[in-house]
């Protein structure tokens, strides 16, 4: 997860890049560091910082991990070619490597030939059985394909070793929401929820799958961690404030028949009312009647 | 005069000659002489040698500079010989198995008490737990670190890297800076640390505190 500090560097260093001021490579190392997405910008000031040779002397041994940067924004824009020039000059400088077999094995499923890729990587797993980013990548070349199944197979597989890699539950959490299994996507949440607690989109997520689950049980727990959630956030979530509305009014519905009474206050849905009717009014005062209608109706149902 | 005579004799001012004999005769005289004088000096032993300057340029310097380059050298050559060791797949689930329990035990709050319960049996259960190891097979640290031959053959590369160093470094202090009062240690010293310490240096008497270059 990339911290707020981290976050305002990140997009102070690209305006500076991207108006003309220098400091591409340390925007380059920033974006490399904390693993964040942005291939055509990468691509970009890579390839200007590649192709001037003076300032790929200026760089010494760094050049071939800013090659292999951008090879892999170049694959993520399809721009193939230049991916290829890129692993071929990686290629020359050091031959026989796991990393280069690695990117080779990349452009192949950039390329779609799903099955020369899916051999690569069989043979550089037989000789690192224990290498991480081989099964990842080849779980993706089985999402790819769209063959859920088989991407889950492998997943488990590599989560049988690799327990504690909180990317991969949380990779096997959205396939499991995708195909709608929901019992399994809440297993991966609450792994993910115990590895780092204090990250409130696992709380939502898992608030919203145990939600989808139904039963009052789960609707119970369900609003606990919507709540947990707005107390992450500082009560700034509103589809946590959503969603504790909807919980209370489902399980009003589902308790009617009970003659219990209310176990939960009803504070708490009325305190959320309010501060979306709050948020609304501050930033999107247009639709504040629809919301009111809303509430209205979930209120009296 | 007997201090003055004690003066010639440890103001060495060239430890490096090139011919080492006279430097010897010089002091085989300097151990006659004092043999002479042993029960009329026994009394001055108190006062302090004064210890040449050149004593300390030339020596204690270069000694200082020429350790921490081995100390240096030692470094490196320790990462050349280094073997990269693959890493076991037992090794490292049974690494991660531990993470992931830790993180059970830390979070263990903020998810249902149903599913703690399930994930708690699934780690502890008494057949087949994933932490659960049966009596008499939990190995003797110790034992598994001689069988391991890989572990074995680092532990012998790590002693013998440190072992030959210190034995060419002891050879050539021996042979380039023997014989004479190095250096005087500032806090006193019993007679037991005698033969540890002056090695090179025959008088008897001296005071203790006055080490010779190979204890340096």
């Amino acid at each position: 997860m990339v911290t707020k500090t981290e976050e305002t560097q990140l997009n102070r260093l690209e305006n500076q890049v991207d108006n003309g001021g220098g400091g591409a490579w340390e925007y380059l190392c920033l974006v490399k560091k904390l693993k964040v997405r942005r291939p055509d910008k990468v691509l970009r000031h890579g390839l200007s910082i590649l192709n001037d040779p003076k300032k790929r002397s200026a760089l010494g041994p760094d050049v071939w991990t800013l090659y292999e940067q951008v090879s892999i924004a170049a694959m993520d824009c399809q721009c193939l070619d230049v991916a290829k020039d890129c692993i071929k000059v990686l290629q020359k400088q050091f031959p026989e490597s796991k990393r280069v077999g690695r990117l080779e094995g990349i452009l192949l499923e950039a390329k779609g030939l799903w099955a020369e890729a899916e051999k690569a990587y069989s043979s550089l797993l037989e000789d690192n059985p224990l290498d991480p980013v081989l099964h990842k990548r080849r779980v993706a070349i089985a999402k790819a394909q769209g063959n859920f199944p088989t991407a889950i197979e492998w997943l488990n597989k590599y989560l049988e070793t690799f327990m504690a890699d909180h990317d991969a539950w949380r990779e096997l959490a959205e396939i499991y929401v995708s195909l709608q299994m929901y019992k399994q996507a809440a297993f991966c949440y609450e792994e993910l929820i115990l590895s780092q607690p204090t990250v409130p989109l696992y709380h939502l997520a898992y608030a919203d799958v145990l939600y989808t689950l139904g039963g009052v049980e789960n609707i119970l727990l369900a609003k606990k961690y919507y709540a947990s959630a707005i107390d992450l956030t500082g009560g700034k979530n509103t589809k946590a404030l959503f969603g504790i509305c909807l919980c209370s009014s489902a399980i009003a519905q589902l308790t009617k028949g009970r003659n219990k009474e209310d176990k939960e206050s009803p504070e708490l849905q009325s305190l959320a009312a309010a501060a979306l009717e709050k948020d609304y009014k501050q930033r999107a005062p247009a639709k504040l009647l629809l919301l009111t209608s809303a509430l209205k109706s979930l209120k009296t149902s | 005069m007997v201090s003055q005579l004690y003066d010639k004799t440890l103001s060495f001012r060239t430890p490096f000659t090139p011919n080492q004999k006279p430097h010897k005769q010089k002091r085989k005289k300097s151990k006659s002489s004092t043999h002479r004088h042993r029960h009329r000096y026994r009394a001055s032993m108190a006062e302090d040698l004064v210890l040449d300057t050149a004593i300390r340029d030339w020596v204690l310097i270069p000694l200082s500079v020429v350790m921490v380059l081995i100390g240096i050298l030692r470094y490196f050559v320790s990462k050349l010989m280094r073997s990269s060791q693959v890493p076991d797949p037992k090794i490292v689930k049974e690494g991660q198995v531990i993470v992931r329990a830790r993180n059970l035990r830390a979070g263990a709050n903020f998810i249902s008490p149903k599913s703690f319960r399930a994930r708690r049996v699934y780690f502890c259960n008494e057949e087949n737990g994933l932490l659960h190891v049966p009596k008499g097979q939990a190995q003797n640290a110790q034992a598994q670190m001689f069988s391991d031959p890989n572990m074995a053959m680092d532990m012998m590369k790590k002693n013998l890297s440190m072992i030959i160093p210190q034995t060419l470094t002891f050879a050539w202090v021996n042979f380039f800076f023997s014989g004479f009062v190095a250096a005087k240690i500032p806090f006193p010293l019993t007679q037991r640390f005698r033969s540890m310490l002056q090695n090179g240096i025959d008088l008897s008497t001296v005071d203790v505190s006055y080490v010779s270059s190979r204890s340096w």
